[in-house]
């Protein structure tokens, strides 16, 4: 079989520091939840074309409305909710980098939507595979868009919820929102 | 020319393969099918060299529609598009069930078009 961007790819994250980012003590399963927050970075990175850093998790009870909230299910040996949380332009400059052409104009907001969605895709998928190469098993049904009222969405009494900061080299900062099942 | 059919339910996915494919030398797009079964019908109607398609899309996935394909038309050569990488269980199923190879998401023009002319 040839060889694959996503072998490219973890071969690089084996070979660079991690980016230091870590939720607070309290979580369980820290190291996987710190090569999620890594391996994030990384991809949204290559995927934006743009530096791309994760911060520290900070504890949150409520998720914010914004222009897009996507989420992905991770189920199998741990159970957690994976969140992108972007604005508006946000959401333009993560279509613009995912879309072959380059460009918006005249594309339909479905299309634009569709753009964040497959980003947490991928993301998820590659947080998948490389859970199964550290032993732990996990899997993801289809991602999906997040209606959060004006006033927040309470997170789950069950859960620990982090939202981590992604910083982006152009100044924007996007939200990484993680419901991790105790 | 070497006729690709495109099977995935996201709409950036597709554009992406479709621009790669078409603007190869070697390999025009000759569909987009938004699941598996949807897939199988334009396999009848296209009658594609090639099918890239996604392991995972709502409705018939790829692992089901790989299936009935292998049954259906030998000629046809599959590649499973996913994000789950090489150590997927859903993976080594689709392999066993003839798929040629994968294409691992993010990917690149370059990685594509070697793993599509190696078939």
């Amino acid at each position: 079989m040839a060889a694959t961007s996503l072998e490219h790819h973890l071969a690089a994250q084996a070979a660079s520091p991690s980016t230091g980012s870590r939720l607070p003590v309290a979580t369980g399963n820290n190291t996987l939840w710190e090569m999620v927050l890594d391996l994030t970075g990384s991809l949204v990175t290559q995927l934006l074309r743009q530096q791309c850093h994760s911060g520290n998790g900070v504890p949150i009870s409520t998720i914010l409305p914004n222009h897009m909230v996507a989420a992905m299910e991770l189920t199998g040996d741990v159970t957690a909710r994976f969140i992108l949380s972007v604005s508006e332009r946000q959401q333009k400059i993560i279509a613009t980098s995912m879309l072959p052409e380059g460009s918006l104009e005249n594309e339909p907001q479905e299309v634009i939507e569709d753009t964040v969605l497959e980003l947490v895709n991928v993301i998820c998928g590659n947080v998948v595979a490389e859970a199964s190469r550290r032993g732990v098993t996990l899997d993801i049904l289809p991602p999906y868009t997040v209606r959060v009222p004006s006033t927040g969405l309470p997170t789950p009494d069950l859960c620990d919820a982090f939202t981590v900061p992604l910083q982006l080299e152009d100044g924007e900062t996007l939200e990484l929102i993680l419901l991790i099942e105790r | 020319m070497t006729k690709v059919l495109v099977v995935d339910d996201s709409l950036t996915v597709a554009r992406q393969l479709e621009k790669i494919i078409n603007e190869s030398a070697e390999f025009t797009c000759v569909g987009h099918a938004k699941n598996g079964a949807e897939a199988i019908r334009m396999n009848h109607t296209e009658n594609p060299d090639i099918i890239c398609m996604d392991m995972n899309m709502p409705g018939m996935d790829g692992l089901t529609a790989l299936r009935t394909l292998s049954v259906m038309d030998s000629e046809v050569k599959v590649v499973m598009v996913t994000s789950l990488g090489a150590v997927s269980d859903k993976l080594t199923e689709a392999l066993a069930l003839g798929a040629k190879n994968i294409i691992s998401k993010p990917f690149g023009a370059d990685i594509v078009l070697r793993i599509l002319r190696e078939l």
